[in-house]
């Protein structure tokens, strides 16, 4: 193994270990919201580490100047289908899980649609 | 002069994408390319000026570092909240950025949404926006404003 393809290994498990994270997060967390955060962001990091790493052995060629259009592509419309999402539940009038409201999950009808809405 | 900007663009990316430099598929590309930029090039270049539209990525590629590091700092705080380390306590805020453009307001909202325990649900008319974080020192990282007055450096005056 040269140097480059030992440095795109870490970069390529590190960005697995993201996107384990925010799986993880997607089954923890309580409410729809919370989950956009987990599901959204470590997917956005996740992705463009993986991809990062698959750009570094290549070097400057055709192929890794596609790979970087495919990060900035998911730096822009990650965050902004996760904002819909978001919008889209706050329209629709679900509220947020909040950590001292009594019991914590009593809205499990939304929930489940929130997940639906998710997948 | 949008029609020039939005060519060189189109053209870059279609070599790029295809890779081809032999003369047949150069003129396809540079047909293609025209058309494309004949149709569209007012959505693409946004009709304002083109100096303008050029400071403005520029100001945008000098943000991104300092984007890029807080997305990766934040992602830690959640990866800790997500395995139990830390806790979470959820939190809905309200705040109205002074932005003056289109732009500016989209990129302050991407940003937060990109930011790790922060995401924009939602923009008022009136420019007031709705905050969803993931626990209160989240939520006070927005309410102090460093991202807004970063957004505001880049979008660099309203809308022509």
């Amino acid at each position: 193994m040269t140097v480059l393809e030992i440095i795109a290994t870490v970069v390529i498990a590190l960005g697995a270990l993201v996107m384990l994270a925010g799986a993880a997060g997607v089954v923890r967390f309580p409410d729809f919201y919370s989950r956009l955060h987990a599901a959204g962001k470590a997917d956005t990091l996740g992705q463009g580490l993986i991809l990062l790493g698959l750009a570094i052995p290549i070097g400057l060629s055709l192929i890794s100047f596609k790979i970087a259009l495919i990060i900035l592509f998911i730096f822009i419309f990650n965050p902004t289908a996760t904002h819909a999402l978001a919008r889209g539940a706050w329209t629709l009038g679900l509220k947020p899980w909040e950590k001292h409201q009594g019991e914590p999950r009593t809205d499990d009808e939304d929930d489940d649609h929130g997940e639906e809405d998710h997948a | 002069m949008g029609f020039v900007v939005a060519w060189i663009m189109l053209a870059v990316l279609w070599l790029g994408l295809s890779g081809f430099t032999d003369p047949v598929h150069l003129v396809f590309g540079a047909v293609s390319v025209t058309l494309v930029s004949a149709l569209s090039h007012r959505h693409l270049t946004g009709g304002g000026s083109v100096g303008r539209g050029m400071a403005r990525l520029l100001r945008l590629a000098l943000y991104m570092p300092w984007l890029l590091w807080q997305i990766a700092a934040a992602n830690l705080d959640v990866m800790l909240r997500i395995f139990g380390v830390r806790e979470i306590d959820p939190c809905v805020v309200r705040f109205k950025p002074d932005l003056e453009s289109d732009f500016g307001r989209v990129t302050l909202a991407n940003s937060i949404t990109l930011t790790p325990g922060t995401v924009t649900v939602d923009i008022t008319d009136d420019g007031e926006y709705i905050i969803h974080a993931l626990t209160r020192e989240a939520a006070d990282a927005v309410l102090t404003r460093v991202m807004e007055a970063k957004a505001r450096s880049v979008e660099g005056g309203s809308d022509a």
